[in-house]
């Protein structure tokens, strides 16, 4: 469970569990989605992997990952969605990012 | 261990409350637990299997949905593991909360609703997704934690629908007769979902 709570703690795998609601993507489609490099989507994936809440299949070239999570642990991210966990995260991460660009 | 533990609990805990009533079952038949304290146990309990097979159902992946229509059959795998959990939590609630009476009345009425609910929805996600002519699916993995999922779906079908039926019509011949019908409609509904579901990719 230690695995979950890790995996579910981080927004942007949080984001990639709502993304694969809609149904399996290829690694490259949940890139798209982010303003990360390669290699931290595939920690990010390895993270989500390990705490068993999403599976990978090797297709041809592409690696199409899929949902894989219980109940609980599907009420656990809908959850954090619900009480705001995003919407309060992102004003601190957006004022950060500001006094970054502002800083000379 | 992720594969260990994502076959092993479930069937651990399975086997755990199975065994749990059986127990409460001939203690009350030696005399030994009051028959309405039995009757919370063995509802408690039933409630608490439902709850952990539909907690783990759309991990299992019991309808194992080929390429193509892997969204709907996912979706409809969780459905139905919300709608045990549901289940699962109104037993429990019943047995602890209601008066005895109440619970022998609503139970029932909840695991049957709940089993048929699941049935009807699984046949509608089972006709929609039908594969259409010349159409070639490629069948998905996951045999051993199928076999699992089967074998604790109808498991968990048959002691819900049996216990349900034998709460509201007492011990007559019929009823078991009923139940038996209802959990072999369940495994030939189940059987021809995969059968359309899971056909295997025909050679060109």
């Amino acid at each position: 469970m230690t695995s979950v709570f890790k995996a579910l703690s981080d927004p942007t795998r949080r984001r990639v569990l709502e993304l694969l609601r809609k149904g399996p993507m290829t690694a490259g489609e949940i890139a798209e989605h982010f303003r990360v490099s390669k290699p931290t989507m595939s920690a990010h994936f390895a993270v989500l992997r390990e705490a068993g809440l999403i599976v990978s299949e090797k297709q041809g070239k592409s690696i199409v990952y899929e949902l894989q999570m219980s109940v609980l642990e599907d009420a656990l991210l809908s959850f954090m969605h619900g009480f705001g966990w995003e919407k309060s995260k992102r004003p601190a991460r957006a004022r950060k990012s500001a006094m970054e660009v502002q800083t000379p | 261990m992720k594969r260990f533990s994502l076959v092993a609990t479930p069937t651990i805990g399975f086997l755990a409350l199975t065994a749990v009533l059986v127990a409460v079952a001939l203690g009350q038949r030696a005399g030994a637990i009051a028959p309405a304290l039995a009757f919370r146990a063995i509802v408690a309990g039933l409630g608490l299997m439902t709850l952990l097979a539909g907690n783990f159902l759309p991990k299992l992946r019991p309808l194992a949905a080929s390429e193509g229509r892997a969204t709907r059959i996912a979706a409809s795998e969780r459905r139905a593991g919300r709608m045990l959990v549901v289940m699962g939590l109104a037993l429990v609630a019943l047995s602890l909360l209601a008066p005895v009476e109440v619970t022998r009345r609503i139970a029932p009425l909840v695991a049957l609703a709940g089993v048929g609910w699941i049935e009807l929805d699984w046949m509608w996600t089972a006709w929609i997704s039908r594969p259409t002519p010349g159409e070639a699916a490629v069948s998905r993995s996951g045999g051993e934690r199928r076999i699992i999922a089967a074998w604790m779906l109808f498991g968990l079908a048959y002691l819900l629908v049996t216990a349900s039926l034998k709460f509201m019509v007492t011990d007559a011949r019929w009823a078991r007769d009923l139940g038996a019908w209802i959990v072999i409609g369940f495994t030939f509904a189940y059987s021809l979902m995969l059968v359309i579901l899971d056909r295997r990719k025909r050679p060109s």
